[in-house]
């Protein structure tokens, strides 16, 4: 009985992952094309910016916070990274202004809800509008175009055979995933979600906890914006839009709860791939866009609904 | 006389653990009935089968008012005519007094809520209970004692014939404890049944009429309380005899450790408080709720601003601006509430008990799960924390091995000078002299510890010297030979002019 149970605990904690791994196996058996090397490679390269959002959302989200902003700072970040990749400078510049100018939204928003009180999906609602408009302004409302050929190269390019936006990816799931659980700091993100009074009390900085995952998903948000850019070629103003709803939905399909202080970097890795996946296999079945929205919408309320009564029975 | 409810081999399986096991209870109209037992004994499972929260397995049979009894919700439970008050309150604080009373069974017509009529019906209800409050007042405007009455008085409205009551002086001043009693009074007039869930003996002595024990989910044994004395109960309670419900240990008291002087918080809840207490002794601060006890040791540990006072710890003024700043200095603070400001619910014990002292659980500079693992097993064996791994979450446990994870991290950072605010409220006998113990063995080692306690039976068994506030200042201070109870409630009733 003992074992009998072990093993339902076991189904109950790791369900996303058996959805998902049914999920290839389904599209596989449908259509033996989406295992070639070259889908895969293809479903890296679409996971990449919205597995690296997602990151960053995870600490905000585990820290008990929520960010609707991150969409807007990526393209803010974009075209600024854009209107410095037209012409010789060396590309780290590009990078770290958008980087930094993420960082810069990050820190706002995280001033605005753990210093001045306000609660977050206000706060980031504001900045997600703010933001956007300041992304049109410094464009004066059009794309950024004219990118040097080796801006347009980071995203069509490959190492080692693996695209490069997908080795961006990987790198931030090593760092966040290492940040999350290893270190110091990533034990206390999960202190404060899971009771930010306690937290305080216990002697943690809490107000600079609860800053710095904002700061780091503006920080990811940034970053995206950089290798959005070089992706598409233009510095689109109206870019991401609706993208943290997509970080959302990977964080919590993976099991980040909404209430803080619960969750796993590999959930949200898998959270990420599985709505890539749904995207991609009804792409190559040749489902039409209206069905593959309707599908994508069953699928995570129906896996999260499942993985929540599994966890329920548990209880 | 007949029972109105008769509940007969009741048993509850939940997966690997059977919570109730063939018990029984009769309650008779008109009686205030007590169930005791331990945490963990199943008095709050059988309640929640009671409000149909949670069905029980075949074989058992629950007979209400000559009829089987048999709910699937709370909202079905109360229509039958059993309602409960539940010991964390759950009233909607935004919502007015006359909008809580009538939740879920709002009086309508064609569909609209009839507001005038619920606040007439409303008005009648609390004049009847002998509150004076508006019937439109928020919530969020009143004492917690003054909600618990709102709660009563929906169970009236709904004409319960058994009212369940879980804890119902847990939160509440002594003064309004002698209020609850009086309304309950009236409620055995009225021959409504009252199922009374208490850890407070001297509560169960005043109030109730009958006992029913459990223990580990079976049944022990039932008698009146007039047939039944304290330690009878605990004895049936715990399943042994305890004859020393407040053990002392002897310490070595030497120099002082921790001053706070004339400490004044800039919300003025404080005033002008001074206290010190020495290596190898107890200090214990009583006084009625709302004295200012916790807020004194708040604003201490800087959880609040204070606007005057000087804290000087092992001789050595300390900056206090934040409770980073006192925990470096080796002072510890077992919170009052361990559900607000104590535990992370849905963190594990590991997680919990590694959250002060984290630094000891780091491998290389890193977290080691290993490592916390490791430490924290040493805790939960020498605290005796009932728990099936260090990797549960913390919310399955029960409330006095919650409390024993909460001051094993404080513990864990090798604290000198320990304040505890109600470690013992809400949890069982033998937890409690666990942590009397523990308490004990800690000044034995050369700590300090100040213990805040409503409970003057425990403050006078424990401690070595009492401080008494009373509304925000300090009213007197005694020493072991000086103790007594009257001198104690002298000094917590004293109001300044």
């Amino acid at each position: 009985m003992e074992n009998k149970k072990d093993i339902k605990a076991l189904i109950s904690e790791y369900f996303i992952f058996i959805i998902f791994v049914a999920l290839v196996v389904v599209l596989t058996i449908m259509k033996p094309s989406f295992i070639s090397g070259r889908n895969l490679g293809n479903i890296l390269k679409q996971a990449s910016i919205n597995g690296i959002l997602a990151f960053g959302m995870m600490f905000v989200i585990i820290s008990g916070g929520f960010d609707m902003s991150v969409g807007s700072t990526l393209a803010f970040a974009g075209v600024l990274a854009a209107l410095l990749g037209k012409g010789q400078v060396p590309l780290i510049v590009p990078m770290l202004v958008a980087m930094i100018a993420g960082l810069g939204v990050g820190i706002l928003n995280g001033v605005g809800i753990a210093v001045g009180n306000l609660p977050a999906f206000i706060m980031t609602l504001g900045t997600q509008t703010g933001i956007r408009g300041l992304a049109l302004l410094v464009c004066g409302g059009n794309p950024v175009t004219g990118l040097s050929e080796q801006y347009r190269a980071i995203a069509a390019g490959t190492i080692l055979g693996i695209p490069n936006l997908a080795v961006f990816l990987i790198v931030v799931i090593i760092i966040c995933s290492f940040v999350a659980t290893k270190t110091v700091y990533g034990r206390r993100v999960y202190s404060c979600g899971g009771n930010v009074q306690a937290a305080r009390v216990a002697g943690i900085n809490t107000s600079f906890i609860r800053v710095s995952t904002f700061a780091i998903a503006g920080l990811l948000a940034g970053l995206c914006g950089f290798l959005m850019t070089s992706r598409v070629t233009i510095g689109q103003p109206t870019a991401g839009e609706s993208y943290e709803m997509d970080a959302i939905t990977a964080c919590v399909v993976g099991g980040v709860s909404m209430s803080g202080g619960v969750g796993k970097p590999w959930g949200v890795i898998i959270g990420t791939l599985l709505i890539t996946v749904i995207a991609n296999g009804l792409d190559i079945l040749g489902v039409s866009a209206y069905w593959q929205k309707i599908i994508k919408g069953l699928i995570i309320v129906g896996a999260v609904l499942m993985d929540v009564k599994g966890k329920g029975r548990k209880n | 006389m007949d029972y109105i409810l008769d509940m007969q081999n009741i048993s509850k399986t939940f997966p690997g653990v059977k919570a109730l096991d063939g018990v029984q209870l009769q309650v008779k109209p008109g009686e205030v009935h007590a169930l005791m037992g331990e945490n963990g004994a199943g008095k709050s499972t059988l309640m929640k089968i009671l409000m149909g929260i949670y069905t029980m397995d075949e074989g058992g049979s629950i007979t209400f008012d000559g009829k089987p009894y048999r709910v699937h919700s709370p909202k079905e439970a109360m229509d039958t005519g059993i309602a409960m008050i539940h010991q964390e309150l759950n009233p909607i604080l935004d919502m007015t007094v006359y909008e809580n009373i009538f939740v879920g069974r709002e009086i309508s017509k064609g569909g609209l809520v009839d507001k005038k009529a619920e606040i007439e019906e409303a008005k009648r209800l609390i004049a009847e209970c002998g509150l004076h409050v508006s019937p439109t007042e928020t919530l969020r405007n009143l004492t917690v004692a003054q909600c618990q009455l709102i709660e009563i008085i929906k169970a009236i409205s709904v004409n319960a014939r058994v009212i369940i009551m879980d804890e119902p002086t847990a939160a509440i001043t002594d003064r309004e404890v002698e209020l609850l009693f009086g309304h309950i009074r009236r409620l055995k007039e009225k021959g409504v049944a009252i199922i009374y869930i208490s850890h407070r003996m001297d509560e169960i002595f005043t109030i109730c009429d009958s006992v029913t024990v459990y223990r580990d989910g079976k049944y022990v044994g039932r008698g009146t309380t007039q047939e039944l004395d304290e330690a009878a109960l605990i004895k049936m309670m715990v399943g042994r005899e305890i004859t020393d419900v407040f053990p002392k240990l002897e310490a070595q008291i030497g120099e002082t450790l921790f001053e706070a002087n004339h400490i004044t918080r800039a919300d003025g809840r404080v005033k002008d408080v001074s206290i010190s207490v020495k290596r190898g002794e107890i200090l214990g601060i009583g006084g009625l709720v709302g004295a200012g006890r916790s807020e004194l040791v708040e604003g201490i540990f800087g959880m609040h601003r204070l606007s005057g006072g000087e804290i000087i710890v092992k001789g050595r003024k300390v900056h206090v601006h934040s409770p980073s700043d006192i925990i470096k200095q080796g002072v510890a603070l077992v919170t009052e509430d361990r559900k607000v400001t104590g535990l992370n619910l849905s963190g594990t014990v590991n997680d919990n008990i590694s959250m002060v002292a984290i630094g000891k659980a780091l491998v290389n500079g890193l977290y080691s799960r290993a490592k916390a693992r490791k430490l924290s097993a040493e805790y939960i064996e020498k605290l005796k924390i009932k728990t099936p791994s260090g990797d549960q979450i913390v919310g399955n446990l029960s409330g006095g091995n919650q409390q024993k994870v909460v001051i094993s991290k404080w513990l864990l950072n090798d604290p000198d000078i320990i304040i505890m605010d109600e470690p013992t409220r809400g949890i069982d006998v033998g937890a409690k002299r666990d942590i009397y113990l523990l308490i004990g063995s800690l000044v034995q080692q050369g700590k300090a510890v100040i213990l805040i306690s409503s409970e003057i039976p425990e403050l006078m068994g424990v401690c070595d010297r009492i401080a008494v506030m009373a509304e925000g200042h300090l009213s007197g201070e005694l020493g072991r030979e000086a103790f007594s109870q009257e001198s104690i409630m002298r000094l917590a009733s004293d109001i300044a002019v």
